[in-house]
Parts: structure tokens; sequence; C-alpha cells
């Protein structure tokens, strides 16, 4: 519950900026590699900022995939290039990347 | 995380169904709404997904439709649908896709859907994130 309670105490501003940091990062992957959907991303990003960033999903950094306590469910629009699920350990600290 | 272009595929609709039969309260989805698909603008794609909202009601879920680029609206609304007991929960986040960026918001067929930016078009593009977060 610690990583939980320090997610919450970003401000709403922090999470904008997070955001608009992540959206430079999918504009710079996409054109990097020539592939990938970067529109789709970016309407899903102040979404996604809020759910890993704003406290909503509890996780555990050191755990694995199972252990979060509020799991993401996959889809066609998680598959979406940079907002792929197998990213957003990364974008939130943890070292482990364990999604499959 | 569902999408609206997705929402035109069975599973998303079989889902619906079986989590609203089994009262999924511990299910909450988003519908990233962002009107515009692979081939073009989803309601000239698949016009009957409108009216969206009433649809996932009748379908026995809580529905819920926010501004997606909202972080204060996004939060308002996960801590509202935390509070229902009984039912699996739709929120319908109303989105653009590259929100204030001139190379997406110039393409009128599918706001370049998959497409990655040119390099040019890429320079314009950060050159325009970096003034709003400036402001932010």
């Amino acid at each position: 519950m610690a990583s939980d309670t320090r997610l919450r105490e970003r401000t709403l501003e922090e999470l904008r900026e997070t955001s608009l940091k992540l959206s430079r990062q999918i504009i710079e992957i996409t054109t990097r590699a020539g592939s990938g959907h970067p529109s789709s991303s970016l309407s899903a990003i102040d979404i996604l900022t809020v759910l890993y960033f704003g406290g909503v999903m509890r996780y555990d950094i050191c755990a694995s995939w199972m252990a979060w306590k509020r799991r993401p469910v996959r889809s066609v629009k998680d598959s979406l290039s940079a907002l792929d699920m197998r990213w957003q350990p990364a974008w939130t600290g943890a070292t482990t990347a364990s999604t499959s | 995380m569902i999408g609206d272009g997705e929402a035109d595929q069975g599973q998303i609709w079989e889902a619906s169904m079986a989590a609203a039969k089994y009262k999924s309260s511990n299910l909450t989805a988003i519908l990233d709404y962002n009107k515009y698909q692979q081939t073009g603008p989803v309601d000239e794609v698949m016009p009957a997904l409108k009216p969206i909202a009433e649809k996932w009601r009748a379908f026995g879920w809580h529905v819920r439709e926010i501004d997606g680029h909202n972080v204060s609206e996004i939060l308002e609304a996960l801590d509202e649908v935390r509070q229902v007991k009984d039912r699996p929960q739709m929120i319908i986040a109303s989105t653009l896709k590259g929100k204030g960026l001139s190379p997406f918001e110039a393409d009128d067929v599918n706001r370049k859907h998959g497409e990655p930016l040119t390099e040019e078009e890429k320079q314009i593009a950060l050159a325009e994130l970096d003034e709003m977060l400036q402001r932010s």
C-alpha cells in the first residue's frame, strides 16, 4: 500500500506534465520505429497516466504480473504500440516486466 | 481499456452481457471514445454504435461519461464507479487523437490512425508539446 499512497501524492499538475512527457515518447518511438499507432496512443494517454501514476492501479513493483491488486485487462486497444502493457511497468518504475 | 472502433467487434458485447449476468462489480471498463478508427470516422464506419452510453446502460452496466483528457474528471469517475457494488462499470471517455497537435488534427480521414509521423511532422508535434509543457 505504500506505493499507492506515494502515487496519490502526485498533484493534478504533475499528472498533466507526466502525460505530456509520455506523449513525447509516443511520438519519438513510433517515428523511430516507423511503425505503431501514435494517434490512438495519444488519445488514451491522460487516462493511462491517471491509472498508472495517479494511484489507481495497485501493484507491488517487485512482484510478478499476477500480484497486481487491480489488474489491467488487455484488449485490442491496449495492444497498440506505445500503450502496450509491456511498456507500463517501465513507465511506473518497475524493474520486472513479466507481463507475457 | 477498450477502443471505440474495437466496439464494432462482437467479443465486446459478448463480454458485456456476461459481465452484467454475473454482476461483475469488480470490472471497470474505460472506452477511449476518440471517434476515428482505421478506415474512417466511427460514425460512418458503424453508425449504430450510437447511442453509445444508452447501449451499455441497456446491457445492465453503470455508465459514466467524461472528458478523457481531464485528469481531475478521470480520477473522480474512477472514485465514483468504485462505489458501485452490483454491476460492472463503463467510463465513456471522450478524447481526441493527437489533441492540439497539428500533424494529427490536419488528417480528416482517420487522424493518422496507425501511421507514425514523418521526421518533419515529428519536429512540429514535439515543438507543440514542448509549448504545452512550458505552459503547464
